[in-house]
């Protein structure tokens, strides 16, 4: 109870109340436009955070992600251009929702149903990350080591463009992490002789350039032309009637949501598409899906914000982040020196809860945000891009400037803006490079203890129950994406010879 | 005939540069006496896990044809609908060339100089009008100065007027 109450004075001050507000608007704003994304939103807020307190800082990340995946929706709606790729599962219902004049309905669905979902999400993280941080309190490197690994694979595998592209990119995150000097023996690594590498790779630099620089330069000169076919009356009108009319789609995927979201690499956007095939599957009119139909946006919509609440839990009971999001999360937490992990629940349990009421102070937030956003959407959607453009440019500028306060950073955010821009056109996720930049510390730092404890054997990193399971269940996972692969191809050789 | 799919090999064959540059790197760092591992086994391992994917990337890109890969990311087919016209469109080399004069110039002239500069060559890169271009750009550039340097205290390149 001390604990709980000292995290309501983090949260209820002035200046992290403040903060929440100010990112959810920054949030809302980036998600509703089309091209730009949730991640880029927390990629440019990042700079901001480094010269907050912990807890605001914390506050501003899980704001503005909250609302800009929540935001996503309102293209969609009226565009016909997800916002989001969990908005992208259930684009069609939303806009057949607006041309049949319920755009309103729609936006409503989404906020009220988003909000509902991730007070949810909040519930499952209050009750089961207590009880995995003390079961990781007796976790040791190998462990941590293979959890690590299993979560990165996880994150890899699960990403477009197939196994040898996602390990490509994991691989290239972890040697980027492993720039500088060696954490445990000192040793200049990779530098080329250049004094500014001795320092490693700044992961914020190196986010700013992969989500927003590049994300510029895709979406192209006037991003996206569109205009708004109709305006939005009262979101909130008729809302609660089909949420309580579909209440156990929305209860099965604010469950599916929380679950999926709370595995490692999976996240709100899969688990989006999940639950809304699974409403199509279960539904007494499937063919009405994609017409117009509320059925499936009522239970997507859940998901995403439940499983945002929810991929929290590994972030902060294991350090071991499930997204992008979270992967930048984590940055934060051990740039305040607040490390992830299970110490942080039962050293500083102040803290966790403070994330929490974070939580639902954001997600509540989302029905007065949300209603303004969908009033103004036609204005917000007007915003000339040409100006938007300059405007993040710049500040991605000086924010890769203000990390170090050397040119440097805008070299390393230019040149990996560069490499994610055109390893993202062929289908490299960009995702799997963050994680491993932001665990690659992690991964080499338990694997070198666990290798001296073992005196360099391999198999000792199989010698605890917890560490055996969880490393056969990486090689199990990694065998069978290999072995699909090749099955694929074979198949695919025998289709093409035929 | 189908084509190969010879820029995901192209890709393929620099990862694998990359791979061996990091596997000759990581023999030459030192290893610590009388320690079983040194700060070379992890890059050893990595580089060498980066050559190998990026042989079954190019073995891979060899068979599946270039049809088969959009050059277009879900995410992004799903948030523009549009097909791009290429990948180093005149507006990416113009973004690129923009910003790597910013980085170079900066430290000259200051971040203030080169902000209205650089947003103003951005905002007509972008297909802005003139007149807001004028106007935009020391309305951006003057709130992100204040934001950052009075706001929270960032000692920004001064150049030539500090």
């Amino acid at each position: 109870m001390d604990a709980f109450l000292l995290a309501m004075g983090l949260v209820f001050n002035v200046e992290t109340l403040l903060v929440i507000l100010a990112a959810s608007i920054f949030g809302l704003f980036v998600g509703a436009l089309p091209g730009l994304t949730a991640t880029m939103a927390t990629a440019l807020l990042v700079p901001v955070t480094f010269y907050m307190a912990p807890i605001p800082a914390i506050a501003a990340i899980i704001s503005c992600t909250a609302m800009a995946i929540t935001a996503g929706d309102l293209p969609g709606a009226l565009l016909r251009i997800p916002g989001t790729p969990a908005s992208a599962a259930y684009v069609e219902d939303s806009y057949g929702m607006a041309k049949q004049g319920k755009a309103g309905l729609a936006i409503g669905i989404g906020v009220i149903g988003s909000m509902l979902g991730g007070l949810f999400g909040f519930v499952f993280l209050l009750f089961t990350a207590p009880a995995l941080a003390k079961f990781a309190l007796s976790f040791s490197s190998f462990e941590y080591f293979w959890l690590a690994v299993l979560g990165l694979s996880c994150a890899a595998l699960i990403s477009t463009g197939g196994m040898a592209k996602g390990a490509l990119s994991l691989l290239l995150g972890l040697f980027i992490a492993q720039i500088g000097v060696d954490p445990l023996m000192g040793a200049q690594r990779f530098t080329f002789g250049f004094s500014e590498l001795s320092g490693g790779i700044s992961f914020i630099p190196a986010m700013i350039g992969m989500f927003a620089l590049a994300e510029i330069m895709r979406a192209g000169r006037n991003g996206t032309k569109a205009v708004a076919q109709a305006n939005v009356g009262n979101p909130f009108k008729g809302t609660l009637k089909v949420l309580w009319q579909y209440r156990k789609n929305h209860l099965r995927g604010s469950m599916i949501g929380s679950l999926l979201g709370a595995l490692p690499g999976v996240g709100g956007d899969l688990a989006a598409w999940v639950t809304y095939s699974l409403a199509k599957r279960t539904s007494k009119t499937p063919e009405k899906f994609g017409t117009g139909h509320p059925e499936g946006l009522v239970e997507a919509s859940a998901t995403n914000n439940a499983a945002l609440s929810t991929s929290w839990i590994p972030a902060m009971v294991f350090g071991i982040p499930g997204d992008a999001v979270t992967a930048i999360a984590v940055g934060v937490l051990v740039m305040k020196g607040l490390d992830p992990g299970p110490q942080l629940l039962t050293v500083n349990p102040q803290n966790f809860y403070a994330v929490l009421l974070v939580f639902v102070v954001a997600n509540i937030l989302m029905l007065p945000l949300g209603y303004v956003a969908a009033r103004s959407a036609r204005w917000i959607f007007e915003v000339p891009r040409a100006l938007l453009n300059a405007a993040i440019l710049l500040f991605c500028l000086v924010g890769s400037f203000s990390i170090n306060n050397t040119m440097f950073g805008v070299g390393v955010m230019l040149a990996l803006g560069i490499i994610a821009y055109v390893l993202e056109s062929r289908r490299f996720a960009i995702a799997p490079i963050i994680l491993g930049i932001v665990l690659g510390p992690l991964v080499e730092g338990n694997f070198t203890t666990s290798m001296i404890i073992t005196s360099g054997n391999f198999l000792g990193f199989f010698e605890r129950p917890i560490a055996a399971v969880l490393g056969i269940a990486t090689i199990i996972i990694w065998g069978t994406a290999i072995g699909g692969t090749i099955l694929r191809a074979y198949k695919g050789r025998q289709l093409r010879l035929a | 005939m189908r084509s190969r799919n010879f820029p995901d090999m192209a890709l393929g064959l620099v990862f694998l540069a990359l791979g061996v540059l990091i596997l000759i790197q990581a023999q030459g760092i030192r290893s610590v006496p009388g320690l079983p591992v040194g700060p070379g086994l992890f890059p050893t391992l990595t580089g060498g896990a980066i050559a190998v994917f990026a042989v079954v990337l190019v073995i891979q890109s060899w068979f599946v044809s270039e049809d088969d890969v959009t050059l277009i990311p879900e995410g992004a087919e799903a948030a523009d609908g549009s097909e791009p016209s290429g990948l180093f469109t005149p507006f990416v080399f113009g973004i690129l060339g923009a910003t790597l004069a910013a980085l170079l110039v900066m430290p000259l002239i200051g971040f203030l100089a080169t902000a209205l500069l650089y947003t103003f060559s951005i905002v007509l890169l972008g297909g802005g009008r003139l007149r807001a271009a004028l106007v935009f750009s020391p309305i951006v550039s003057l709130t992100i100065y204040a934001l950052f340097a009075f706001g929270f205290r960032v000692p920004l390149p001064q150049g030539i007027w500090g």
